[in-house]
């Protein structure tokens, strides 16, 4: 016992001597704090995307899912291939036009492109109501992990408190640079601990293959769709890949890791790095399915895997696997609230409230709302049951409907601010109606698919129908997509029918 | 009309196109089933790895290649 709480201890202590150390690089200004001066080196943005990306979602959420419902979290490979892809494609694009036009937040892309204040406020009221749900189970995630590890002596409660304790003191040290080095710790901590968990407990029937062997005996549904439950079928599989890859990378905690990054040329190589960190779900098929051999009648199924590893693992192994999962859900956790408290300072705060605020006021109203949205998220986890892919799939849902006015505005000039209100307007609705509603999503697809059919109708039929006569807007994002392809796509310039004017000579 | 996708692009792009399809379109539920079971798992999981394998080579290669654009000419800066 002594051994597990030094363990929660140095989890607890490291992250504040790193938030201190960091600090000390820190510059007062809002860019500093919130997206590290677009300085931010290839190592900690790999790994502060991948531990943001992964949170108590993969960790707890993958082996619950494997142990319930079969096979269906194996897309989880596709969508982490998805959303390197969209980092590369979407990302690269977005930190280009952020550079230039020194974003912070999502809002600020869309609101500017658009030209519209109704869409600026929807798409911040978008990134702060479905970010705190899914910020909820980050810290439900973590508390389990940490009330399990402490053999019950920190309770729930506690545990979840603690966390944000710790989370809130660091990030207001240091910003998003204290978030980017911790995140290095808790990335490495993560990937290692899924796989070994997997490795470790697989071994206790026998293996891998044994235990396909035994469980192709005993429960042959696990192994296939529509699993035993029989609802995780193909339109589950496939909702599950696009809302979850989507709706992540839509997150306002992964937009300033677009905006963050110094160098373009990092953009073009995290597919590759984020499609191979995926392998780590290996681990959750083996712990999801060793459970369903050994420990068939677990109540809570996220708590699958802490169980298993206090009935299985010798306790130091099973506190350091556990803190590893705290890991997953802090590093998402932390990267949240730092990018809600952007949201409100910057779009609601520095917009509508105080456009004259200097540097560090708007740097310590950032800090307040950590406060603020920690206390809103730990009160919903004290206070809000459900299971935790269940909640974050509402939640992603929600902010996967950003994608089509998002790829409007760095990719279509006829795309109009209309449009773009009406479709997200629209997809919301579908997701909130079909999700909490009286209606049911068709055909079992998720309601956040349909959202987003409904969203890419509304946006395209609109947009060809309506005409902007904001030209000047216009003009100036298509003369930044001209040079973002002289940059990097020149073999794209002859399609511009009518070349901007530009400094960089291809011709 | 997309005569800026160059011969290495196109082939990346429907190499990802394609990867994706193998495992997200409809086509998965024909590879839905345990047998034949092969280096002991199940032949769905190991549809799912082959074509994870696939497309995260694919992504090194788009990396080695410059996403199959021309690099920057140096008369350029």
């Amino acid at each position: 016992m002594t051994g597990s709480l030094l363990i929660i201890t140095a989890f607890m202590v490291i992250p504040l001597l790193v938030g201190v150390l960091s600090a000390r690089q820190s510059q007062e200004t809002s860019e500093d704090f919130f997206v590290q001066g677009r300085a931010m080196g290839s190592i900690a943005v790999f790994f502060t995307v991948a531990a943001t990306w992964w949170s108590a979602f993969a960790f707890l959420g993958s082996n619950a899912t494997f142990y319930t419902s079969g096979p269906v979290y194996l897309t989880a490979l596709a969508w982490n291939l998805l959303f390197g892809f969209m980092y590369y494609w979407i990302g690269k694009r977005v930190w280009f036009l952020g550079k230039r036009f020194n974003y912070l937040t999502p809002s600020d892309l869309i609101g500017d492109f658009y030209n519209s204040e109704a869409l600026r406020i929807t798409v911040a009221a978008i990134t702060l109501i479905f970010t705190v749900p899914y910020l909820q189970i980050q810290l439900t995630g973590g508390a389990y992990l940490i009330e399990v590890a402490s053999g019950g002596l920190i309770p729930f409660w506690l545990a979840a408190l603690l966390f944000y304790f710790i989370i809130i003191i660091y990030v207001w040290i240091g910003g998003i640079r204290a978030i980017a080095w911790t995140d290095v710790i808790y990335g490495a901590l993560l990937f290692f601990g899924m796989m070994y968990a997997g490795y470790y407990i697989s071994s206790h029937v026998g293996g891998p293959a044994a235990l396909f062997s035994q469980l192709q005996q005993t429960s042959p549904d696990h192994l296939t769709l529509p699993g035993p439950n029989g609802n995780m079928g193909y339109p589950m599989w496939f909702s599950l890949f696009a809302i979850t890859a989507i709706g992540a990378f839509m997150g306002p905690q992964i937009w300033l890791r677009m905006y963050s990054v110094k160098s373009g040329k990092l953009f073009n190589l995290m597919p590759f790095l984020l499609g191979l960190a995926a392998f780590a779900y290996v681990g959750s098929v083996l712990s999801g399915y060793s459970g369903v051999l050994l420990e068939p009648n677990v109540g809570n199924p996220d708590q699958i895997l802490p169980i298993m590893l206090m009935n299985y693992a010798p306790y130091l192994l099973a506190s350091l696997i556990m803190a590893a999962g705290a890991a997953a859900a802090m590093s998402t956790a932390n990267s949240q609230i730092h990018a809600v408290s952007t949201v409100v300072t910057m779009d609601i705060y520095k917009r509508y409230i105080n456009r004259e605020a200097s540097q560090a006021r708007i740097v310590y109203i950032g800090r307040l709302s950590l406060v603020g949205f920690s206390l809103a998220a730990y009160i919903m986890a004290l206070t809000v049951p459900g299971v935790l892919v269940t909640i974050g799939i509402a939640a992603l849902a929600g902010t996967a409907q950003l994608i089509i006015p998002t790829i409007g505005a760095i990719t279509w000039k006829k795309a109009h601010p209309s449009a773009a209100l009406a479709g997200l307007w629209g997809g919301i609705a579908c997701v909130l109606l079909m999700t909490f509603g009286p209606l049911s999503a068709p055909l079992g697809f998720h309601a956040g698919i349909w959202g987003l059919l409904l969203n890419a109708v509304l946006f395209i039929g609109l947009s060809y129908v309506l005409h902007r006569r904001d030209t000047s807007v216009v003009e100036r994002f298509t003369q930044a997509r001209y040079d973002y392809d002289a940059e990097y796509h020149p073999e794209r310039l002859p399609a511009y029918s009518q070349p901007a004017t530009s400094n960089v000579n291809y011709q | 009309m997309l005569t800026y996708l160059t011969p290495r692009k196109l082939a990346l792009y429907a190499g990802i196109l394609f990867c994706f399809f193998m495992l997200e379109s409809p086509i998965i539920m024909w590879a839905n089933q345990i047998e034949p079971m092969l280096f002991g798992m199940p032949f769905f999981f190991l549809w799912n790895l082959f074509w994870w394998f696939a497309l995260t080579a694919l992504f090194l290669v788009a990396y080695l290649t410059n996403w199959g654009s021309p690099t920057k000419r140096p008369t350029a800066q």
